[in-house]
């Protein structure tokens, strides 16, 4: 055979191939070194790839022959570049799984969440409930004349009904009587005048009076709601009041109607819901006579309601005798105490983030 | 207001207790906040003195031997008035417990062994008297061994009651013993006492003729009196003495004790001058004179005013009529000659006077809500029987009735079917009128008109709250308890026009707010000037005319120091890493002189101390922080992108924020906040570290999402896109906005966008240089675009910047 004899060429190739690949495919330590050591062989440029083209130009007695050797070549060094593959996936698969296992007492990758304040949050609900019940929001500026506050409610002029409601006064608005509002009531005299009944409203806001003490605050935060149509009733109220009071503290909760005395309604009332700590409808020894919230009463004072008074409707300019309605109002700061056992209203005005964040 | 439970079960006749009282007074309307039992006197008894002699080692003490009935004690006893030997006390024997908590029990004193203790009126809780020990006068009862609650009159139940303004009725016994009756459905009877005739003028011992004159009838529309000839003052009997201190009275001397029995029966002030101590021939009730003043029985000296109600002697005023008397012609223990007074003031006048002269008393408390005038024949008699059994024992022959304006007749029509609409109630006529005249109503059917059953019904003197149809339904359905009114739930009519967008939005800002990870705050309104200087704001705020205090005499115009001062607090705590938001309102003064306040709702955010990393200290905080949280605040709650841009003049119009690291918040070219981190003046003087704080103007947010209405929708494009990133080397006065806008206009309309995604600062690009690196995305809405266009496109738009800002291309 001379130099450059064409089968002698193929068959030093063949060889080189055969007694290469594997050891090539056991060296490649991940998935592109095993593709890059496979393509010297069978990619597009590869030189089992070279081999096979040239098998045509072979001496045609051996071609067939040569052809063959290639072909299963070939099929051996894929065979063995697809057992590599896998042997070499297995080992990134075991090695993917085989990790120290996380720390889950560790902080989430987030920043810190935040909260909505626990007044905000028992106004929400108690929005919430009424909204449900079709009622609209509605809000009133918190410094308002005395007109608003008083006068077309209906409060006596130097009347002892406005003791519960000593009130600030803003210096140089003497001649509007400009004061802080003392209850939301200011939002339902307003929204009768804007707006034809029939009305179904509530309106929460902060309320200002002078009251500074262990269990009062200058500022606390109430809800104001009333219902104007033709022929509401005493028994709507309670209706209303009840579905309340079950939305907010459970189903089951008992509601109890006492005449109380508020200028702005007639028949008034004191609207106390049984108390949501020793839950005495639930128990049959009812209430407890130590339990701290209710004192022993099982009841919970929670609101001030009654029928609207036909001379706040005159004051408004609404026919009392077609239309009747009920009015509600409650302190909202005294729910969030409640729910979550914070003792005093000063700590809610506090803002202490250990407190806030604990809520 | 406090009340005897044993006195209103005479009254009533209902004696079922003070718990079944305070129950029943309860639901209807007249709230029992507590019966206060009194009186649980156990193991103290009646003893009689056997022996007293000396205590052996100590002056002023005795040793007593008493007797109980079975056995004797040896007793140490201070008191001065030991009495002698068959005298009566009472002995409380070892165990027992005395009011104050006190626990009796043998005990050596100076070498004696003492067996119990004699007891004081004050140690029993029966009187004020604590200067000697109770001896029992008289003969009969009390046998040694009795139980002293059986011997003593004890006021074992006292209601403590708190009664709305609506009610003067229940501020007596009378009053309450009616509720009562008529809670328990038996008939009311109460003591009518008749007075003597009436007269025109009240002839004295002394041969002058009392007058009364009312120069200010429409302040006092009725004022009776009558002349108590030689009383004998002094101390009043046990009982009264112990029923006046169980209600809350200082007993004074039997002619005080005995006006002020009669109101707490009636619920109606009396008042006793010393006839002797007043000048003239007679009282006249009048405005006061500028000028005049009185000295009140309190002993303070109170200049008048024209708005002042005085009872007036021929000389001087004498009493500040319905509130307090005059020292000078008060009751004293030489007093001969009483002259009681019952009398009608108008209550705002009462309640204007006792407010002006920070008075609160017995009387004004009763004359400010309103007593009944034509009950004042009654009370009159009354008390003249009281004080003639307890001070005179003659009986007085006449009075004088100054009544210039009798009490208008309040006839009131009651329809009965709007009752029954009102309270959901079905209640029939019959019932109602028996109601109405249990509570003292006269009721007549009215003319029957066409449609309508009527009653007219008139509301009587003690029940001045009784004014209009709907007050008699309240007492209809007070009557019949409000338990009975029934539960329905009515179809609330939704309105067209809904809550107003504002609540949606301030919802929605306060769930976004928590969601970036702030703790909401909520801080009172007020503030004080001092914290707005310390908050650098040199701004008008309301001031209000009666504040608490300095500390809460302004009306907020920012919510900084709230927020501020909860960081100082939270850091002395030792949180030193804090973020807070609030959302309330700020007020500025009207920008006329006295028109209302402009409120504004504002959202406001402070960071103190360091951004929270994961694991291990984060870096301070800084401006990025907190307008970084308002945009994705806002975004979260109207879908609006705030641009920021740094202020012309920060440090004028932001004094509170660094002058070079706060920049105002913009939605389509109007200002709607700020950001910024806080000055540092300003966190030197709370004490901060560091601190980023935005605001927002809810309002004008508001304005803007009711002007977006609803956004449109962007179509994603289905074309690819091709991304082309730079770095460009530039000063630190040229901010990335800058770059990315000139780079965006340059490049065209093929540009999508231009996003920072590297800022790099060192020391080799020299001081005040910065390297900052964009991604422009370009992308043809139709087709694709190829490398060659792109690259054409972005190499005109970096040469552009390079130019426009001196950039070089790292
Ligand atoms: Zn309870």
């Amino acid at each position: 055979m001379r130099e450059g004899d064409p089968t002698r060429l193929f068959d030093e190739g063949l060889a080189r191939v055969e007694g290469e690949y594997e050891a090539a495919f056991a060296a490649a330590l991940d998935e592109p070194a095993l593709r890059a050591a496979a393509a010297r062989y069978i990619g597009p440029n590869g030189e089992l790839t070279q081999l096979l083209r040239q098998v045509g130009s072979l001496p045609a007695e051996s071609r067939r022959a040569y052809g063959a050797r290639a072909n299963t070549l070939r099929q051996r060094v894929e065979h063995a570049f697809e057992q590599a593959l896998a042997q070499l996936r297995e080992r990134e698969r075991r090695r993917a799984l085989d990790v120290a296992p996380v720390d889950p007492t560790l902080p989430g990758r987030w920043p810190r969440p935040g909260r909505l304040h626990p007044t905000r949050r028992a106004l929400l609900d108690v929005v919430d409930v009424f909204t449900s019940m079709g009622f609209d929001v509605a809000d009133g500026p918190e410094v308002d004349r005395a007109e608003y506050n008083f006068d077309r409610l209906g409060f006596p002029p130097d009347h002892p009904a406005t003791d519960m409601h000593d009130s600030f006064f803003v210096r140089g608005g003497e001649a509007d009587r400009l004061m802080l509002r003392t209850h939301t009531s200011t939002i339902q005299v307003r929204e009768m005048m804007r707006r034809r009944p029939p009305l179904a409203v509530v309106a929460p806001g902060v309320v200002y009076r002078r009251d500074d003490d262990a269990t009062h605050s200058p500022m606390f935060f109430q809800i104001e709601g009333f219902l104007v149509d033709r022929d509401v009733s005493m028994a709507d109220l309670r209706g209303v009041l009840t579905v309340f009071g079950e939305r907010l503290f459970g189903a089951g909760t008992p509601l109890r109607l006492r005449p109380s005395y508020f200028p702005f309604v007639e028949p008034g009332a004191e609207a106390d819901l049984g108390c949501t700590f020793c839950r005495p409808w639930e128990q049959p020894a009812g209430a407890r006579p130590d339990c701290r919230v209710c004192k022993g009463s099982g009841w919970l004072e929670i609101l001030g309601c009654g029928m609207i008074h036909p001379v706040v409707f005159e004051n408004v300019g609404i026919d009392p005798e077609t239309w009747t309605g009920f009015a509600f109002g409650m302190g909202i700061d005294r729910i969030a105490m409640l729910r979550h056992g914070i003792p005093s209203i000063r700590m809610l005005f506090d803002n202490d983030p250990r407190l806030l964040g604990s809520l | 207001m406090r009340a005897s439970v044993r006195w209103l079960a005479e009254l009533s006749g209902v004696d079922v207790g003070g718990a079944e009282m305070a129950e029943r007074l309860t639901r209807a309307g007249i709230e029992v906040e507590r019966v206060h039992v009194r009186g649980r006197l156990e193991n103290i008894v009646i003893a009689y003195v056997r022996a007293v002699r000396p205590h052996p080692a100590r002056q002023r003490l005795s040793v007593v031997e008493v007797y109980d009935g079975t056995s004797s004690h040896t007793v140490v006893c201070g008191a001065p008035n030991v009495p002698p030997p068959g005298g009566r006390v009472v002995l409380a024997r070892p165990g027992a417990r005395l009011p104050s908590g006190l626990v009796i029990e043998v005990r050596d004193i100076g070498g004696v062994r003492s067996e119990g203790m004699l007891c004081s009126e004050s140690e029993l809780d029966l009187g004020p008297d604590a200067d000697g020990i109770i001896v029992i006068g008289g003969v009969g009862g009390a046998n040694p061994g009795t139980a002293a609650s059986d011997a003593l009159w004890v006021e074992t139940e006292v209601l403590e009651l708190s009664v709305t303004p609506n009610r003067p009725d229940a501020l007596g016994h009378v009053g309450l013993a009616r509720e009562l009756a008529v809670a328990f459905g038996v008939p009311f009877r109460p003591p009518r006492p008749e007075p003597p005739p009436p007269c025109e003028a009240l002839p004295a011992e002394d041969g002058r003729h009392w007058h009364v004159r009312i120069e200010a009838p429409e302040r006092c529309a009725r004022y009776a009196a009558a002349l108590v000839p030689n009383v004998r003052v002094g101390p009043s009997v046990d009982w009264l003495r112990y029923r006046l201190h169980a209600l809350g009275m200082r007993p004074i001397s039997n002619v005080v004790d005995a006006t002020n029995l009669v109101l707490l029966e009636w619920g109606h002030p009396i008042h006793a001058f010393d006839a002797d101590r007043l000048e003239g021939d007679g009282v006249v009730v009048r405005r006061a004179r500028p000028g005049e003043s009185l000295v009140t029985l309190d002993g303070v000296q109170r200049t008048l005013c024209d708005d002042d109600l005085v009872i007036a002697d021929g000389a001087r005023p004498v009493a500040l009529a319905g509130v307090m008397g005059g020292q000078d012609s008060g009751v004293t223990a030489s007093t001969r000659h009483v002259l009681l007074e019952v009398a009608w003031f108008d209550p705002r006048s009462i309640r204007r006077t006792a407010r002006r002269h920070a008075l609160h008393t017995e009387a004004s408390h009763r004359f400010e809500r309103g007593v009944d005038r034509t009950a004042v024949p009654v009370v009159l008699a009354r008390a003249l029987e009281r004080l003639t059994a307890m001070a005179s024992g003659r009986p007085v022959p006449s009075w004088i009735d100054a009544h210039p304006r009798p009490e208008p007749s309040r006839r009131i029509v009651l329809r009965p079917s709007r009752a029954r609409r009102l309270l959901g109630l079905d209640l029939d006529t019959g019932g109602m009128r028996d109601r109405l005249e249990a509570l003292g109503c006269t009721v007549q059917p009215a003319p029957v008109t066409a449609e309508e059953e009527r009653l007219e019904v008139t509301a009587p003197g003690w029940r001045p709250d009784l004014q209009r149809e709907v007050d008699l339904v309240e007492e209809l359905a007070r009557v019949e308890g409000y338990d009975r009114i029934p539960s329905s739930v009515p179809a609330v009519r939704p309105s067209a026009l809904g809550s107003p967008p504002r609540v949606r939005v301030e919802r929605r800002l306060l769930e976004a707010a928590a969601g970036v990870g702030l703790l909401e705050a909520i801080h009172l309104s007020f503030v004080s000037r001092r914290d707005l200087e310390r908050c650098r704001l040199a701004v008008p705020a309301v001031e209000l005319a009666n504040p608490l205090g300095e500390e809460q005499s302004l009306l907020r115009p920012s919510l900084l120091p709230g927020l501020v001062g909860a960081a100082a607090r939270a850091a002395r705590r030792q949180v030193e890493s804090v973020a807070f938001f609030e959302l309330g309102r700020t007020f500025q003064p009207a920008a006329e002189r006295s028109g209302a306040p402009v409120e504004r709702a504002i959202l406001a955010l402070l960071l103190h101390g360091r951004r929270g990393a994961w694991i291990g200290p984060g870096d301070p905080v800084d401006f990025h922080d907190a307008a970084g949280r308002l945009q994705a605040i806002v975004e979260t709650a109207v879908g609006a992108r705030l641009e920021l841009r740094l202020a012309e003049d920060a440090e004028h119009e932001v004094p509170f924020l660094h002058p070079r690291r706060a920049a105002g918040a913009w939605l389509d070219g109007s200002r709607v906040g700020w950001a910024g981190e806080l000055h540092p003046d300003l966190l030197r003087e709370w004490e901060l570290g560091a601190a980023a704080y935005a605001e927002l103007d809810v309002e004008e947010l508001v304005r803007w999402a009711e002007r977006r209405g609803t956004s449109r929708a962007t179509i994603p494009p289905r074309t690819p896109a091709v991304r082309r990133d730079v770095a460009l080397l530039v000063a630190e006065s040229v901010q990335a906005g800058q770059l990315a806008r000139a780079l965006r206009e340059a490049a065209g309309p093929l540009c999508e966008s231009v996003e920072p995604f590297d800022l790099f600062r060192d020391e080799r690009m020299g001081a005040d240089r910065k390297s900052l690196a964009f991604r422009l995305t370009y992308r043809h809405p139709e087709q694709t675009l190829t490398d060659l266009e792109v690259d054409a496109v972005h190499a005109r738009a970096v040469q552009a910047v390079v130019q426009a800002y001196g950039a070089v291309v790292r």
